[in-house]
């Protein structure tokens, strides 16, 4: 091997400082009878600290942080009856692919969320939801889990509620183990009502909540 | 690490896949902390940055098209020109004598040229994989090069030339003889 390209791996390694001792020593004597070696040492110095400046570690909180904003995205695909988009009442938004409206230059501000728990007539259901302001709307997030199968002309839907009024976010069907991710639109004075249920819907055009609840929770401001 | 890398960044555009996003995080934020803190002075800047970064790999992680550049570069791209847009917001605060100020790190001068920072980015895009799993391994993650042997299971002798080549790659990509004081 060629004394200097054996000498050029020796200053690579010593910015590191990995060199054992007496490389380091057989390295120094040679710097001082070779120009060419000195001028490379310096080169690579160069090289090592803009390396070692390239990289900082963020604080550890920082990725919590990142990783609790990230937008939701539809981890299963589903469907929507077409009796549901037929059903002029309701108000359905489908996103699917990862297009949010963040990504487009709109702000979203966390408004409030809830913990959706079973009724008896859907014992291992569970569900999550997320309501974010949205200018004259606000967008709802829905994660649930373990919901019934539906029949042909069945399908869930959200509701916003305060007392015997309801707002509806919006209808939806489930995969087969019962779970769905979709994300929703409600009109804004929607967030002002402190409860969500959601309802299992026959699509017989009644835009009426059926008394079918099999999931429901209370919205605690975020 | 680079078909590792397309494989995580596929994970994260047909299933949204989080666990892919954090391992993307691990390995990429301190270059874009870095980048924020270098460019913008500012510490909330640069964690505001590497948020912005990591939310826009989230949500384009479908456009990234492997054969046009490295995930190195691409995750580069986004941040430098969301850089630019928090530049603008920085520019645009009032000066207090409550400003935080500039970060000095070590090894280079308080503040450096976009152009010299670009230097750095664009001469590791250009190194092969290997060359870049080693660099990356001792300079983000702040391995030995017996550690290094040991993690990805080659003999150290191959890790040290391995590490030596791919420093004198950046070398002559960063600084062309005859230009070693820049």
């Amino acid at each position: 091997m060629d004394d200097h390209r054996r000498f050029e791996d020796l200053l690579a390694l010593r910015s590191l400082g990995e060199l054992e001792p007496e490389e380091e020593l057989e390295l120094e004597r040679h710097l001082e009878g070779c120009v060419r070696c000195r001028d490379e040492a310096e080169a690579l110095d160069l090289v090592h600290d803009e390396l070692r400046g390239f990289s900082v570690p963020p604080p550890p909180y920082l990725k919590d942080r990142v990783m609790a904003d990230l937008p939701l995205r539809p981890r299963r695909n589903w469907r929507v009856p077409g009796v549901v988009l037929a059903a002029a009442a309701l108000l359905v938004v489908l996103i699917l692919g990862g297009v949010y409206a963040q990504f487009l230059g709109q702000t979203e501000t966390p408004a409030s969320s809830a913990s959706l728990a079973p009724t008896p007539l859907a014992p291992g259901a569970s569900g999550e939801v997320r309501v974010e302001d949205a200018g004259a709307n606000v967008r709802v997030s829905l994660d649930v889990s373990g919901l019934p199968e539906l029949h042909p002309d069945e399908y869930y839907e959200l509701w916003f509620v305060e007392g015997g009024e309801r707002i509806s976010s919006g209808g939806f069907t489930v995969d087969d183990e019962g779970s769905a991710a979709v994300l929703m639109n409600a009109p804004a004075a929607a967030e002002r009502y402190p409860s969500m249920g959601i309802t299992r819907e026959e699509s017989s055009g009644d835009p009426r909540p059926s008394p079918t609840k099999v999931l429901g929770g209370e919205l605690q401001r975020t | 690490m680079r078909d590792e890398d397309g494989a995580l960044i596929r994970r994260i555009a047909t299933s949204g896949d989080d666990g892919a996003l954090s391992t993307l995080y691990d390995r990429y934020a301190g270059m874009v902390y870095a980048m924020g803190l270098r460019l913008l002075g500012d510490r909330s800047l640069a964690e505001d940055l590497v948020q912005d970064v990591f939310t826009s790999v989230w949500g384009k992680a479908g456009s990234f098209d492997p054969s046009k550049a490295s995930l190195t570069t691409w995750i580069y791209q986004i941040a430098r020109n969301r850089s630019t847009d928090l530049d603008r917001r920085r520019r645009a605060r009032p000066a207090s004598a409550g400003s935080e100020p500039l970060v000095f790190l070590a090894g280079g001068e308080g503040t450096h040229h976009l152009a010299e920072h670009l230097d750095v980015a664009e001469a590791l895009s250009l190194l092969s994989p290997d060359h870049q799993e080693v660099l990356a391994l001792a300079y983000l993650k702040g391995l030995s090069q017996r550690e290094i042997a040991l993690k990805i299971g080659v003999p150290l002798g191959t890790v040290k030339s391995r590490t030596a080549s791919a420093l004198r790659a950046m070398r002559r990509t960063m600084l062309p003889e005859g230009n070693a004081n820049g």
